[in-house]
C-alpha cells in the first residue's frame, strides 16, 4: 500500500531539511518507522543529508521548479505491514503562488487528492516570515497615500489558505476517519526554556493568531502539533554545538516535541513521529 | 469574395450557401472560381507560404493553454454561498449601510486587523471563508471600479482586480463562553445607500431581510460639523424610513455606527437629536462610536469595535423567560394564550 504525504509551508520553512533528516532517521531504524529496504533513488535525500553531514543546513529550494519526490518503503517498528510512502518536496514559492492565484498545477491537485495526510511547516525566526498588516500601513494603503511599499501576503494568511486547500482536497482515511495533518514548528531549539514549556501551540497563538484560531476550529482534519529540531541545535550561530555535532555525527542529534497526556511538552529523539502519525501505520 | 467563388460577398466556400441562391454546382461564379483556382494553384502556392491548407479552416487559432486546477475562491462570497452556509449553521447576517466615505470599508478593514493581530478584546479568530477578501480590503486593493459602482451583487468568480459587492465571512470565538459566532458582513458600495435614500431603489437590498442587525455607518466628523450635522441626521431619518418600508414595519435591530471617534466624542445633544429624528419613524437605534483608524488624539485604532461586535450579538443571548410566574386568573386561558402577548 502506498501512502502519499504532502509537505506544505512557505519559503524557508524547513521542509527540505526535514526530508533529508527523515531519511537518515528512517535508515538508522531506531524510530517508530524504519526503512524496510534501501530505496532505488536517494539522490535528492542524499544531497540534502550531505549538507547536514557537513554541518550546514540545506539552502532554500525556492528556485527549484521541478518536483523532487522521496519514495521509501517503511515498516512499523513492531514489524507490521510494509508501506510505501512518497514525500514530494516542493518549493515554498509554489505554495505561495497557489494561494495568491487560488490555483495549482493539475498534477499537484491530483497529488493532494491522493494524499493520505500532510505536514505543514512553520519555522521559528525565519527571515521570510511576513507579519500581518498593521493600522499605519493599512491606512496609508486605503488612502492611497503612496510611499508605502505593499508588504507581501502575511504568512498566517497563507498558512490558513493552505489549510483550506487541504480541507477541500484530502480524502478520508481508509477506515473512514478524518485525514491526519501534522503542524510542525521547525527550528524549535531556538526558543527559550519558558516558550519551550508552553509548547508550539502557544507559540502559534502568539505569533500567528489566525492560524492558531483556524487550527482550533478544524473539523475536517485531525490535527496534531509538533516542535522540531532537525539537528538539535543551531549549526549557523552556535559554533561550539557545530563542533560537537561534526565530531559525533548526525545520529542522535535532532528531536521532536510532543504533548503528553498531562499537557507537558516532551522531547523525543524519534524524528519519524510527525510522518508516522500522519501515515498511521 | 470567397475562395470558391468569384462573386463579390459570396461565402459559398466557407458556409456552403450561395449569395445568389443558386445551386453551387451549376452557378457560373462558383465554377469559374473553381476553374481559375485550379489553374492558378501552383502560382498561389508559389506566391505565399502563408496560404492556409483548407483542413485548418475552423480549427482553433491558438493552442489551448495548460490549465491549472482551481481551489474555491476566498474573496467575497455571493448571496447563494451565504444561503448554503446558513443551511448548515447559524450565521449572523449584518446589514451594513452608509453613504460613500462614511467609513464602512475602514470599519471592516480595522476589524480584520484587530483579529489578525489578536487584539479584538474578548474575541479571537476561528475561521473565515473570505480571508483573501479581507486581506484585499485592508490593503485598499479593492476599489469600486473607477467610481462606477457595480449594479448587482455577484458571485465570487470574478477577476481579482474588480471589486464586486459580496459578503465577507468571519467566524469569531467569544472568549467569555467559548461560543463561536459566524458573521456575514456585506461589503457594498455607499452609492447603493445613497440611491436607497434618494430614489427608494431597494431591489438590491433583499438580503437585508435575513439580517439580524443593521449597522448604519455615519461619518462622525460630519456629525460634529455644525453645518453638515443637520443634513446627516435628516438623511438618517430618511434611511430609517426606507428600511421600514423594505420590511413593511418591523425592522431588525438597528445600530448607528459613528466612525472617526478619534476626532472627538459625540455630545449628548447630538445623540438626542439622532434619537428624536429616528423616533419620528418609530425606530430605536443604539449608537456605537468607533475609530477604525487613529489619526489624531489618543484614541487607539480599532477603538469600540469589540463593543460593536458584542452589541451585535447581544440580543442573541437574551433568553426568553420560559413561563413567567403570575397569579392565576379565572378564565384567562393561560395555557392557550401562552406567548401570544410576545
Amino acid at each position: 500500500m502506498t501512502h502519499s504525504v504532502i509537505l506544505l509551508g512557505g519559503p524557508d520553512s524547513g521542509k527540505t531539511n526535514y526530508v533529508g533528516r527523515l531519511w537518515t532517521a528512517l535508515d538508522a531504524g531506531s524510530g517508530q518507522l524504519k526503512a524496510a529496504q534501501q530505496p532505488d533513488d536517494i539522490t535528492f535525500v542524499l544531497e540534502v543529508a550531505d549538507h547536514l553531514y557537513s554541518g550546514n543546513f540545506a539552502p532554500r529550494s525556492e528556485h527549484t521548479d521541478q518536483r523532487r519526490d522521496f519514495e521509501v518503503v517503511v515498516v512499523d517498528q513492531a514489524g507490521g505491514q510494509e508501506t510505501a510512502i512518497v514525500v514530494p518536496d516542493i518549493s515554498g514559492e509554489l505554495w505561495r503562488n497557489a494561494v495568491l492565484d487560488c490555483e495549482i498545477a493539475p498534477d499537484w491537485m491530483e497529488e493532494l487528492r491522493r494524499a493520505h495526510g500532510a505536514l505543514l511547516f512553520i519555522r521559528v525566526g525565519s527571515d521570510q516570515d511576513v507579519r500581518p498588516l498593521d493600522w499605519v500601513t493599512s491606512q496609508r494603503m486605503l488612502a492611497k497615500l503612496g510611499g508605502t511599499e505593499a508588504p507581501g501576503l502575511a504568512t498566517q494568511v497563507m498558512l490558513c489558505e493552505l489549510i483550506r486547500f487541504l480541507e477541500v482536497t484530502l480524502a478520508e482515511r481508509a477506515d473512514g476517519s478524518l485525514p491526519r495533518f501534522s503542524v510542525v514548528v521547525s527550528a524549535w531549539d531556538l526558543v527559550d526554556a519558558q516558550k519551550f514549556a508552553q509548547g508550539p501551540r502557544a507559540y502559534l497563538e502568539r505569533e500567528y493568531p489566525l492560524l492558531a484560531g483556524r487550527l482550533a476550529d478544524i473539523d475536517r482534519l485531525d490535527v496534531r502539533v509538533f516542535g522540531l529540531s532537525v539537528v538539535g541545535g543551531d549549526l549557523k550561530a552556535d559554533a561550539a554545538y557545530r563542533e560537537d555535532f561534526l565530531e559525533v555525527g548526525l545520529d542522535g542529534h535532532g528531536w521532536v516535541t510532543l504533548e503528553d497526556e498531562l499537557g507537558i511538552w516532551r522531547k523525543d529523539g524519534d524524528l519519524t513521529l510527525p510522518v508516522a502519525w500522519v501515515v498511521g501505520v | 469574395m470567397s475562395r470558391d467563388c468569384t462573386f463579390d460577398g459570396c461565402t459559398v466556400g466557407e458556409t456552403g450557401v450561395c449569395a445568389l441562391e443558386h445551386d453551387p454546382s451549376t452557378c457560373k461564379h462558383h465554377i469559374a472560381a473553381r476553374d481559375s483556382g485550379a489553374g492558378s494553384a501552383a502560382e498561389v502556392e508559389g506566391e505565399s507560404d502563408l496560404a492556409e491548407p483548407a483542413e485548418d479552416l475552423g480549427a482553433p487559432v491558438l493552442e489551448k493553454p495548460a490549465g491549472a486546477a482551481s481551489f474555491p475562491s476566498s474573496r467575497t462570497l455571493g448571496p447563494d454561498f451565504v444561503s448554503s452556509m446558513m443551511g448548515s449553521r447559524y450565521v449572523t447576517v449584518v446589514g451594513i449601510l452608509g453613504d460613500p466615505e462614511s467609513g464602512k470599508t475602514a470599519c471592516l478593514a480595522s476589524l480584520y486587523l484587530l483579529v489578525s493581530n489578536a487584539q479584538l478584546e474578548g474575541w479571537s479568530f476561528a475561521d473565515s471563508r473570505s480571508l483573501i477578501g479581507f486581506e484585499e480590503i485592508a490593503r485598499g486593493a479593492r476599489e469600486w471600479n473607477e467610481g462606477q459602482p457595480p449594479d448587482q451583487m455577484t458571485v465570487h468568480t470574478e477577476m481579482a482586480d474588480d471589486r464586486r459587492p459580496g459578503f465577507l465571512h468571519l467566524r469569531l470565538l467569544r472568549q467569555a463562553d467559548g461560543h463561536r459566532v459566524d458573521f456575514a458582513l456585506p461589503d457594498l458600495p455607499g452609492e447603493w445607500t445613497t440611491e436607497l435614500v434618494c430614489s427608494a431603489r431597494a431591489d438590491r437590498f433583499d438580503f437585508l431581510k435575513s439580517a439580524e442587525v443593521i449597522w448604519v455607518v455615519v461619518d462622525g466628523r460630519a456629525l460634529m460639523d455644525r453645518e453638515r450635522r443637520q443634513g446627516v441626521i435628516s438623511r438618517l431619518g430618511q434611511l430609517a424610513g426606507r428600511i421600514k418600508s423594505i420590511f413593511d414595519g418591523e425592522i431588525p435591530r438597528m445600530m448607528i455606527v459613528v466612525t472617526h471617534r478619534d476626532h472627538g466624542e459625540l455630545s449628548e445633544s447630538i445623540e438626542t437629536r439622532i434619537a428624536a429624528e429616528l423616533a419620528k419613524r418609530d425606530v430605536v437605534a443604539r449608537i456605537c462610536q468607533i475609530a477604525p483608524f487613529s489619526e489624531c488624539g489618543d484614541v487607539r485604532a480599532g477603538f469600540g469595535l469589540s463593543e460593536l461586535m458584542e452589541a451585535t450579538v447581544e440580543q442573541l443571548r437574551c433568553e426568553v423567560d420560559f413561563w413567567p410566574s403570575s397569579a392565576p386568573e379565572e378564565g384567562s386561558r393561560s395555557y392557550i394564550a401562552f406567548r401570544r402577548d410576545r
